[in-house]
Order: structure tokens, then sequence, then C-alpha cells
């Protein structure tokens, strides 16, 4: 491909759930009517900002000194996803919100969403099992632009740090979320390649793709 | 097609609100003293490289972001009511001329043009002569909308509209998603030449 201006268009912010959220699931959704678990989330107001971080480790030898490492060891790395949400479903907001915060429950051990509500300290996100499962509260967070032809898929997301700002006024809510992707990998099912059940595998474990949810 | 002088003609303004307006249906609105002028305005964005000098050089591209417009007359021979009611419908669509509705109102109201809620307005000139008329598809009153002279004399009324490029699909959306793909303002009319109905 030669060189040109890069320009990805108009970029529309997809969600995929797990399993626990759908219609077909009694959902309770405080702010509005139950989602299915693939929707629409946003457009941004300016820039959506995409900015991975890779962690390498340095190999020190002797022979190299004290400062300058021999080799790097690749370490993995995650990803940041800052997006100005200006027209945005505020019910799937809240849904991220609470799969961010855990994925809170009501009781019977159904998976209703409560706006607001959190899980309790500890609970894993992932929950052992496979991406889009049902009790995996990672979120597949896709970034669908017009002009080029491969979208932005992180399959394993959520809202943290600041997640979200939110002005409140007459004048339009711009609310600045902020999400990080992980390369989340659920545990061995059966022996593969010599590896046991249970264990969990950093290699071939996805970042980021060129994806699209259905 | 030759040149010629450009002759307008009598140019008779028109309008259309929302169906629940009263000017749900094209309205006259007046005929101006002088020129009814109409000036758009680009906004174009450049693109800067360091190869062309950076931000100390020229762009080396531009980038189209879309326009809106301006269209200024003053009317002399005009229906107050018709102006009250683009009055009533510029300022967010309250109950009343001169009410104000909720600070921040959205005066598209995520609704299609001309649907209860959507308080954009249809202006349209006619051209009877040069046989060019002019519509413009969601306009309002703007900044000093109008300024009314009151006295013994004839009122011309000076009237400052703005055409916004709103959503025009059918939900309102500025994504403008057809058959799955993402068009944005891809489409989108401003102005065009056929007279509203």
């Amino acid at each position: 491909m030669s060189r040109s201006y890069q320009i990805a268009g108009e970029t529309l912010v997809y969600v995929k759930f797990g399993a626990h959220i759908s219609p077909s699931v009694s959902n309770i959704v405080a702010s509005g009517s139950a989602r299915s678990n693939l929707c629409q989330f946003a457009l941004a107001s300016e820039y959506i900002t995409v900015t991975p971080r890779f962690i390498h480790e340095d190999v020190k030898t002797d022979d190299f000194g004290p400062n300058i490492p021999a080799e790097l060891m690749w370490m993995m790395g995650d990803v940041t996803i800052d997006i100005p949400a200006i027209h945005y479903d505020s019910t799937v907001l809240d849904i991220c919100m609470a799969e961010s915060m855990g994925g809170a429950y009501l009781t019977g051990g159904l998976f209703p969403v409560a706006a607001g509500l959190m899980q309790g300290a500890g609970n894993l996100i992932g929950n052992g099992v496979p991406l889009l499962a049902s009790g995996n509260h990672f979120i597949s967070l896709s970034l669908v632009q017009a002009n080029v032809l491969l979208p932005l898929r992180f399959p394993s997301a959520i809202l943290t740090g600041p997640a979200v700002r939110t002005p409140l006024g007459t004048q339009k809510s711009i609310a600045q979320t902020t999400w990080r992707a992980i390369p989340y990998a659920a545990p061995q099912l059966t022996i593969t390649g010599g590896v046991a059940p249970g264990e969990v595998i950093s290699s071939g474990a996805v970042l980021f793709d060129h994806g699209v949810d259905t | 097609m030759s040149r010629s002088y450009v002759v307008n003609g009598e140019s008779l303004v028109y309008v259309k609100g929302n169906s629940n307006s009263s000017i749900a249906s094209l309205t006259q609105l007046g005929l101006a003293m002088d020129k009814v002028t109409i000036t758009p305005n680009f906004r174009h964005q450049d693109i800067q490289v360091e190869a062309w000098g950076g931000s100390a050089g020229t762009a080396a591209e531009t980038q189209f972001m879309l326009a809106d417009m301006t269209v200024h007359m003053n009317l002399v021979h005009f229906d107050p009511t018709v102006v009250r009611e683009c009055v009533r419908l510029s300022m967010g669509g309250a109950p009343v001329e001169g009410q104000f509705p909720h600070a921040g109102t959205l005066m598209g109201g995520n609704v299609v043009r001309f649907q209860p809620g959507n308080n954009y307005i249809g202006l349209n000139i006619a051209s009877p002569i040069g046989q060019l008329p002019w519509r413009f598809y969601f306009s309002y009153l703007a900044q000093q909308p109008f300024s009314w002279p009151l006295g013994v004399e004839k009122t011309i009324l000076m009237l400052n509209w703005r055409i916004m490029p709103f959503p025009s699909n059918s939900a309102s959306d500025p994504a403008n998603i057809q058959g799955g793909t993402i068009l944005g303002a891809q489409g989108n009319v401003l102005y065009d030449h056929v007279l509203d109905t």
C-alpha cells in the first residue's frame, strides 16, 4: 500500500457483551429497556485515541554494563482507548459501567444489570470462561470506520480509571470514556500441545484484531 | 449555458414548518425591499506536512468539513403572523411566541424534517425570472434574528437566517447508516433548487 493521508472517517463505536446480556435472558436494565448483547454505543465529539502500551523487560549482562540491556523480553501489552462520546446510548453506557464494575447481579443468580451496582471487591472480570460467554464481563469494543476497510476490535475491554466523566447541564453532555483492553485468555479446557486443562496461556492471546462482531 | 445578465426576479420568500406549527403548509412570508443575500460559509481544514514547511508553511492539502449558510433579507411587504411563528420556532418551539423552552432544547428534536419536535424551518425563495429557486432545508432565525422598527413609516423588517446541515436521514442520526455502511454527512442536503410544496 502506498503512502497517503490516513483518514478514518466517521467512526461508530459498537460494544458486545457476554451472553448473559441478551433480550432472551430476563434482563432488567435500570434506566431503560433491555438491549441485545451487540449494541451501537456512540459517535465521538472528536478524535478517538487508541494508545497501545508495550512492555519489554531488559535482560542485562555484566558484559554490557549496568545500564543498557543485551536483549529484551516481550512482556505483553495493553491498550488505552479514549472515546469522547457525544451521540450515545445512555442505557448501553450503564451496562458498560456495570459490566466494568464486575457485572453485578441481583439475587437468584441471574444476570440482570442494575445501574450503579458494584460486584464484590476481588471478583474476576473474565471469570475463567471464554470471551462473550455467559459470565464473562469483558466487553468487545469495536471501532467501525467509514473510510477504512478494517475495523479495530478490542475483544476484552472494560471502562477503567476515570472511567466516565460526564458533565451535566443544559448543554449537550460529552461523556469522556476511558477504556482498557487487555489480552484476556480463558483457561484451557483440554490438554493442548502438552498444556494441562486450567492453564492460562499468553501465547496467542488477542489484544486487538480487525474482525467484526455479529 | 451562455453568459447573460442574471436576474432572479421577484423573490417571494416562503416558509414551511413542522406539522404542528401554523406554517405546516408552504406559506408566504414576504417580499424584500431590496436584494435577498445568500452567503455560504464553507469549512475547510488544512493538512500541514513538515515537508511543506509544517506549521510555518502552507497546507499541502485541505479537507472539506461541511458548510452552513446565512441568508439576509429586508422585508417590506410581509405577514407578521408568519414572522412571529418563525420566531417561535427559532426560539426552540415553545408553545407561545416570546416564551422559552428548556435551555439546551435541540432544534431538530431527533426527528426528521417537518415532524413535530423538529423546529427547523424550510426557507424557500422563488425565482420567477431566473427559474432558479432556492430551498434551504433546515433554517432558523439566528444571532440577531430580526430588527423590527416601529413607527408611522412602513416597517422594513430585517431578518437573519442560518441554514444548518442537519442530518436529514430517517433517524436524524449523524452516523447515517444505510445498508450497514456509515455514510455520515454524505448525501445530506444543505440546499437545492426545488421549492417545498
